[in-house]
This record gives structure tokens, sequence and C-alpha cells, in this order.
């Protein structure tokens, strides 16, 4: 991946600017980028775009600018906003960020296990 | 034959539901709430009559760990058991349809918590008296019977039997009632521990909480394993010995302490231990750890972010670095989220001497280092 200097994140959640789509990537439904089994929270982009799935995460490729909404699922049903809606959600805890038309590989921020001594994702 | 072609992703999407069925009613107490002495001492009874054993065996139930441990002294250890395999003997012939007349004077002192159990054998009351309690030296002396004939696993075995069973279509040419009833029945039956003999059956009944992670058994706020009166603590599905929580609780548990101790398992979960309860700050504060490097960086749009690299003095054996080697210093990057004001330290490997490589370094994998720390938003 050739990355630009766009990089924005709203919590553990990264996103990255790049020049093209990766060959390798599988275009995938949209679908919440993280989401919190405790918390009943999610990240989710909203708008126009298309998504895939790459081994450390997705690729997004905004035809738009979108809308990064950090909220609660429970609050989510209740709206009837589909994911391709460009709108601003409730937030949980992160205020929403505008994704900016373009590609994009969004992934996780990391931690460092000592005890096991290896990298994985930040979990919430 | 049905081969590992057969497993459809219908069949292998039923999978949880049959490990669900095993354990969620177990782990939630439902199961210990929902028990009746009379499930579990049928269960026993049907294996027998299972295995062509003629005779219905003394089923005794321990309710704890620490009860099983009494009953089985008292049953079993040759320098306790004095009249306690009389009495069996008499439960035994009259559960077997044999007519005799029960000598109760042979109960008259024995532990009233046993004589419960006979009493539910034989369906009547007993009044064992006033208890002769067995000397402490006896019970010093004892054997200790750690083997047991039976597991709380037997119910993983049997489940997965059923699952083969059931889903693939495969009936028993024989015996399939029977592995019918002893899977409908094993989670009533609730069985933890047993020990088989001819005449009596010893069992530990299942606990009655367990709490787990992915790892294991684990809590940071109570026992994992848990009885009514009794519990064993875990962390990561590590066995913790009690003091490390008791101490804990007083607040004695001290870094001299925590630096003495030999035991890694012991010492990783005196980490764990501070870390869930305190949260990294806690930790930091426990191991006197202090700032190596410290680092503002402007982002665009004006927003300033303090970066700062923590590290111990003292190394830990137990630590690693990202190459894998033991013995380090615990190592944290404290970042604020812009959003929410929150402060997080996370653990990083020691090796980093600069805050914002280390930043860049807890990027989404994939991310290289060489590009820069530098936001356009951040929330």
């Amino acid at each position: 991946m050739e990355f630009k200097n766009t990089q924005l994140h709203q919590g553990d959640v990264q996103f990255f600017g790049i020049a093209s789509i990766p060959s390798n990537a599988k275009k995938v439904e949209k679908q919440f980028i993280a989401k919190s089994e405790r918390s009943g929270s999610f990240h989710a982009l909203f708008g126009d775009y298309d998504m895939y799935e790459v081994e450390d995460g997705f690729i997004i490729d905004a035809k738009e600018d979108c809308i990064l909404n950090h909220s609660l699922e429970s609050l989510l049903k209740g709206t009837n906003v589909s994911l391709s809606e460009a709108k601003v959600l409730p937030k949980k805890d992160h205020r929403h960020s505008v994704i900016p038309k373009g590609v994009h590989f969004v992934g996780i921020q990391q931690r460092f296990d000592p005890l096991a001594g290896k990298k994985e994702r930040v979990r919430d | 034959m049905k081969t590992l072609e057969d497993l459809t992703p219908e069949i292998r999407a039923k999978i949880p539901l049959y490990k669900d069925r095993a354990r969620n009613d177990l782990y939630s107490g439902e199961e210990y709430k929902n028990w009746k002495r009379e499930d579990c001492a049928k269960y026993v009874e049907y294996v027998y009559n299972l295995a062509k054993r003629d005779l219905k065996p003394v089923v005794i139930i321990a309710d704890s760990p620490s009860q099983y441990k009494l009953f089985w002294n008292l049953i079993f250890n040759d320098r306790i058991n004095d009249d306690t395999y009389k009495v069996i003997d008499q439960i035994l012939d009259l559960k077997n349809g044999k007519k005799i007349d029960f000598d109760t004077s042979l109960i008259k002192g024995m532990n009233p918590q046993l004589v419960k159990e006979f009493a539910s054998e034989l369906g009547m009351e007993l009044d064992p008296g006033q208890e002769v309690p067995v000397s402490e030296k006896l019970f010093e002396q004892c054997k200790q019977h750690y083997l047991f004939l039976m597991s709380e696993y037997s119910r993983v075995y049997l489940t997965w039997y059923a699952f083969i069973n059931r889903e693939f279509n495969l009936p028993l040419k024989k015996n399939q009632d029977h592995l019918d009833w002893l899977y409908d029945n094993v989670n009533k039956a609730s069985i933890a521990k047993g020990f088989f003999c001819e005449k009596v059956v010893l069992i530990l009944r299942m606990p009655s909480k367990i709490i787990r992670n992915k790892i294991g058994f684990h809590s940071a706020f109570e026992p994992a394993i848990q009885y009514p009166n009794e519990g064993m603590y875990y962390l990561n599905g590590r066995k913790m010995e009690n003091w490390v929580f008791e101490d804990y609780e007083k607040g004695t548990l001290t870094f001299e302490k925590f630096n003495k101790e030999q035991n890694e398992d012991i010492r990783a979960g005196i980490i764990t231990l501070i870390k869930e309860r305190e949260g990294n700050e806690g930790l930091i504060k426990f191991l006197g750890a202090q700032v190596v490097d410290e680092q503002t960086v402007v982002h665009e749009g004006g927003y300033t972010e303090t970066l700062k690299l923590y590290k111990t003095k003292q190394k830990f054996p137990e630590l690693q670095n990202s190459k894998g080697e033991y013995n380090q210093q615990a190592a944290w990057i404290y970042m604020v989220c812009p959003s929410t004001g929150q402060s997080y330290l996370i653990d990083t490997c020691p090796l980093f001497k600069d805050a914002v490589e280390c930043a860049k370094w807890h990027r989404p994998k994939g991310v290289p280092a060489s590009v820069p720390y530098l936001w356009q938003s951040a929330n």
C-alpha cells in the first residue's frame, strides 16, 4: 500500500489515506468497523462508499465525504439510518469524524502484551 | 462412513448451541440453583445399571470440594473410618430390597453432614446426636485422594458424542436410548467429580458459579470457581493462591512481597490483578515506574498531543520485549483521547526510547514507521 499523508482517528479506529485499492482487497458488505461486545458500542462509516477486506483491516473507497460515528447499536436500531446515509448519530464516547472522499486503509490501534511478547488489537 | 467433508457450514453452526447447552446454566449458577439430589443419584444408579452392576450403590454427594475431602476421609480413610462402612453396607442392603432393621446406633456421634447424606439415601430422618469430632491429627495423617474417576470433562465428551450422533445422523446400532438419556440428563445430574466404588459412590457437585475469559477461568474481583461457602481464584486460567487476593483486599500486597515471589504465574497474576482493579496507573504506582521520554506533537489544525513513555527501573523475569526476550522492564505509552479526555496507558515494548516512535508502532498493523505521526483529525 502506498500511504498518503491523510490520517484520522476516532479512538482506536485509525484511517490512513492510500493511493489505490490494493489488488488483494476483497469487496465485502458494509459493516461495522469495530464493535464492543461489552458496551454495545460501534465505530461505523456512514455514506456512499465501498468496503473491502484486507488482512489487517478494511479498505474504504469513499465516493463522497462520509461520517464515522461512534454510537450505540441500540440507538442505531431506533433511527432506521443505514450505513449508506452520511448522517451523524448521537455519540457514545467519541465525536463523529468526517472521512474525506478517497481511498483509505482503516485498522485498529495495537497494544503490546508483555506477558505474551506480542502485539494485538486494542479491545474495549 | 462420515468424513470431515460432511461437516457442512450448517452443522458447524450448531456447535455453539451444544456448547451453550453444556455451559451457560452451569456458569451462571442456574444449574446449581435448580439441582435436585434425586436427579443426581438417579444418574449414578443409571450408569451402574448400564455397567451391569447388580446393586444400586450408596450415593454420597458433597456440596463443595472441602466437604468432598471430608467425606472421602470419613468413608475411605482407614484411620478414621470405623462404623461408616457398616452403615454403608446396611444402606446398600436396604436400597437393594433386603429387609433389615437399620441400626441407628451406628450413626451416633458421626459427622452430621455425612449422616444427612445417609438419611437422603434411606429416605428417612436420622439424628446423629452430638458429633464426636475426629482429631485433627488423624486428618493430618490421612491419605489425600486426588485422583477422580470421573471429572467435569465427562460432560464435554458426552456433548461431542451427542453432537456427532445427532447432527451427522449416525444412530447407534445399540444403546441409542442410553446415549440419549445420559445426554438429556447430564446437566440435571450436575456432577463435577465422582469416585466410584462397588458399594458407594462419592460425588462432588458442580460449582455454583464459574467466571471465565477467553483464556480460561478468570476473575480479578471474586473467585472464578465458586461454591456457596468457598471458592478458587484464577487469573487468565492460572490458579492463584488465596493470599494474593486476601493481601490485595487487606492492602498488604506490597512490591516487596511481589519481588520475593518466585512463581512466575503468581507474579503475572499479581500484575493482572492490580491492572484490572486499578488500571495501568495503579500498576505504574505499584511497580515504581517513571517517565523516560515526553514529547508534544502539534497535529494539523493546531491540536497538540503530549506523549509520555514510562518504564520501570526494575526488570521482571516474566515480562518480554517484542523480540521475545524475557527479563524486561515494564513499559507504557501515555496518550490522551482528544474527544473524551480519557488518559490511556497502553502497554508497550520496553525497547523504545522515543515516545513518538513508540506511538507510531502502536498504529494498526500494516502502517509503516515511515508514515509520520500526524493526525488531520482526532476524535
